[in-house]
């Protein structure tokens, strides 16, 4: 019976541990403020630009806060100097990077 | 002339097209089809960077008959980013070979060239741009063309809507007769694919097309 108990307990612990890890592969979302952000055409060279990243899952981007919303895929991340690097590459300068969960 | 060539030359290692943004993303082909009274053009390029693009230009001059084929390079010297607005300034050249029908140089191939800058100043209502290009062709043609855009957004449209500009071009052609061009023109771009209608004050139609993949 205690071995029961113990092996239970195990099983739960194991599970709880599980959960702890899948929470932190829940997707992020990573606020751009960028600037040259003037013309759609300028916002279409940086999504194409993002989506060929494969940690990216969708981007969308506000004009009026010059601002690119991108949606990672779960368990996949970019670091800042990397997202940095892209959009410099693609011919733009970013002003702040803002996490969200 | 010589000096020209070498001119050509020179600028041809560094150097843009006349629509908005003769550069793309890294990795992105554009198309582009421009028709107006003095020619009909055809230029595909590739930008391996946001700073230069590579293409094939393809041009036909009604009124001096001939037609122009360049290996184009199109080149980003600057670009300054700001919070609502951007400015590029572009040297753009090619060099190729013409072919004229003109009676007398029909038939005949001819070395040619050409070379030019464009600044740009724009934010998301108004739009500046000044280009040159001086444009060589053997004994056939050789001519400084100048232009100065205007444009103004009716309405601020966000990513993927439909976005409308009202735009004035002034052409300056210091060789020709009347040689100024005044041509207002609208200009609608929506995700990849820009188009413009204009008619200049001698009566001719412009159409542009833009496509970027």
């Amino acid at each position: 019976m205690r071995k029961m108990k113990y092996l239970i307990a195990s099983i739960l612990l194991c599970f709880t541990f599980n959960i702890n890890a899948n929470s932190n592969k829940i997707s992020e979302d990573i606020h751009v403020s960028v600037n040259g952000l003037v013309c759609d055409f300028c916002a279409q060279a940086i999504s194409k630009v993002l989506h060929k990243e494969e940690a990216v899952e969708d981007v969308d981007i506000n004009m009026d806060k010059a601002m690119i919303i991108i949606d990672l895929k779960d368990g996949h991340d970019i670091d800042n100097k990397k997202l940095t690097e892209l959009i410099i590459g693609a011919g733009y300068n970013v002003e702040k990077i803002h996490r969200t969960k | 002339m010589r000096f020209t060539f070498y001119l050509i030359i020179f600028f041809g290692i560094f150097i843009d097209s006349s629509l908005a943004r003769p550069v793309s993303y890294p990795g992105g082909w554009t198309v582009m089809l421009k028709n107006d009274g003095n020619l009909n053009r055809i230029h595909t390029h590739l930008s391996p960077t946001h700073k230069l693009s590579l293409g094939y230009n393809l041009e036909y001059w009604h009124d001096e008959e001939f037609t122009l084929n360049s290996f184009q390079i199109n080149n980003l010297v600057k670009r300054w980013n700001k919070k609502n607005s951007q400015a590029n300034f572009y040297i753009k050249s090619g060099i190729g070979l013409a072919y004229s029908d003109k009676s007398k140089f029909d038939g005949e191939l001819k070395l040619s060239g050409f070379s030019g800058v464009s600044f740009d100043w724009e934010n998301r209502s108004y739009f500046l741009k000044y280009q040159n290009r001086y444009t060589e062709v053997g004994e056939i043609y050789n001519a400084f063309s100048q232009s100065i855009t205007f444009g103004l957004a009716p309405y601020i449209g966000d990513f993927g809507d439909l976005h409308t500009w009202l735009m004035i071009n002034i052409k300056h052609q210091p060789e020709k007769k009347n040689n100024y061009e005044i041509t207002p023109f609208i200009r609608f771009f929506k995700s990849v694919y820009l188009f413009e209608l204009g008619l200049n004050d001698k009566g001719k139609f412009l159409y542009n097309y833009i496509i970027r993949f």
